[in-house]
């Protein structure tokens, strides 16, 4: 991720505001939730822009900020996590897509996106950050506060139980192949 | 190597070079639980970015996109102003008065009821952090206004009606409250005896003898009233909900200048119409178009709307919205 002089935190703020929602959307799960995340975060961003060090990558910053925020909420609702309270669903429901290419990509892409929404929220944030958002492990393990070896072992278990389903899944798709071949 | 999750995902992933594969590898010979591991973490392998791509989220909202660019805006001016007049000052103010204010503000913002399960911080938000937002700005900003006049005329100046020259912190004020949307002031319930208790502060500690007007015969009911500060001096906001549209403040700040009747300015896109009385300036700051704000203020200056709280020390009668 491309760092960038520490002054121009508020000019590239409006342009990074498109991944900072879709980042407190997929957070908290509902709009108003994730409105008032971002309010809140660009304002902490900016009484702190003389803050962020050369070399930090403004976005991942701005994450960081998202995400504590957003923790802060959490405790001060005494909620431990998004699975407690209200859950828009509206906007997570993944809707035929007219840019895939097949029904199948669809599908793949929904099965995806569920699998990852299932996920254990420690788990689930760690996969937002690193698999979606594209951050590296150290970026991450700088936006969750906690030891980059903490991020790759969350990373490594929500691989895990993803894959178990995936893995799953393709056994079924396998053996229902051989079935249909032998009838 | 240690094999553990975070360098069973490195081995998969392709990140560990060939002598640490080889430990894995062993380890996976050694432990049908690693393998089970492995084969996982490999059936893991999936498009997440691609698939998230495809996922359908609401645009950002049209009140969040301007909200930030206000805050850029407020945020870059202040910074300019503050440069403009080479202020240490005024950044030294800058880095204490957000600390003054969240204090300030606490008083009343711990009055404020949101519905459950909601932040309510399209309330709480503006009054502890856009306040902080707001103050250090304006102290900069009221500098730059004062010292060089030619700052109104510059890329980040305020647009104001020609030859209507506009107090630095009637300037402040009006933008700050161009910051509100109407969901943030109708989510505030309204409570009798913290405001009550609001302008007992704002008539005792501030010396600011403060009354609240009754508007409801104009459709505008009252909401809350605020401790503000600019340049160090009290600056009382009281904000009212029209029928439709965005709030409307009432902000009033001491003046010792002589009695100067209602006259109408615009900042941006509010309407704004101060006047003087009794050493105290009032700006009443709306919205353009939805209430005819200049007759308002003729009323209020005239004395012909009655007051509810502030009338005497005992009395409490807010009308309910």
């Amino acid at each position: 991720m491309s760092t960038t002089g520490v002054e121009s935190l508020p000019s590239l703020l409006p342009e990074m505001l498109p991944r900072l929602w879709a980042f407190a959307l997929r957070l908290s799960g509902n709009r108003h939730d994730a409105e008032d995340v971002v309010q809140r975060a660009c304002v902490r961003g900016l009484e702190r822009a003389h803050q962020l060090q050369p070399g930090t990558a403004p976005l991942s910053w701005m994450f960081s900020i998202v995400h504590s925020t957003w923790i802060n909420e959490l405790r001060a609702r005494k909620v431990r996590s998004r699975s407690s309270m209200q859950w828009d669903d509206d906007f997570l429901q993944t809707v035929p897509d007219p840019g895939a290419r097949t029904p199948e990509e669809n599908l793949l892409n929904a099965q995806i996106i569920e699998a990852v929404e299932r996920l254990p929220e420690a788990q689930r944030i760690v996969m937002l950050l690193v698999a979606i958002e594209g951050l590296s492990y150290a970026e991450a393990a700088e936006v969750l506060d906690v030891p980059i070896g903490t991020v790759m072992s969350r990373l490594s278990r929500a691989r895990q139980t993803i894959g178990a389903q995936f893995g799953r899944r393709e056994d079924s798709v396998a053996s229902s192949s051989r079935t249909q071949r032998a009838l | 190597m240690t094999v553990n999750d975070a360098s069973l995902l490195a081995y998969v992933d392709g990140e560990l070079p060939l002598f640490e594969r080889a430990d894995i590898e062993n380890a996976m010979r050694a432990s049908a639980y690693t393998a089970v591991c492995v084969s996982m973490l490999r059936a893991s392998q999936l498009p997440y970015a691609e698939a998230f791509s495809h996922q359908a989220l609401p645009p950002v909202p049209h009140t969040l996109t301007q909200q930030v660019d206000q805050l850029v805006h407020l945020h870059l001016w202040s910074g300019h102003a503050c440069r403009e007049n080479g202020d240490d000052d005024a950044l030294r103010h800058d880095a204490e008065i957000p600390m003054t204010v969240t204090a300030s503000v606490q008083m009343t913002a711990d009055n404020i009821h949101a519905p459950p399960l909601r932040w309510g911080s399209r309330m709480r938000m503006p009054l502890r952090q856009f306040a902080a937002a707001f103050v250090a700005g304006a102290l900069c900003l009221g500098v730059a206004l004062w010292l060089t006049p030619q700052f109104v005329s510059g890329t980040l100046a305020l647009a104001t009606a020609p030859g209507s020259p506009v107090s630095p912190w009637i300037a402040a004020a009006a933008n700050y409250q161009a910051l509100y949307t109407r969901d943030t002031v109708a989510q505030v319930q309204t409570d009798r005896a913290a405001a009550a208790a609001t302008v007992e502060e704002i008539r005792h500690a501030d010396d600011l003898p403060l009354q609240i007007p009754d508007l409801r015969n104009v459709g505008l009911a009252f909401r809350r009233v605020e401790r503000l500060r600019f340049h160090d001096k009290p600056l009382a906001q009281i904000v009212y909900l029209p029928v439709k549209g965005r709030p409307i403040a009432l902000c009033v700040l001491k003046e010792a200048k002589a009695d100067a009747p209602p006259a109408s300015v615009h900042v941006d896109d509010m309407d704004v119409v101060s006047w003087r009385r009794g050493k105290l300036g009032y700006a009443l700051i709306g919205e353009h178009g939805n209430v005819d704000l200049f007759e308002l203020g003729k009323q209020i200056y005239s004395g012909a709307i009655s007051t509810t709280i502030g009338r005497n020390k005992t009395e409490i009668d807010i009308p309910r919205g």
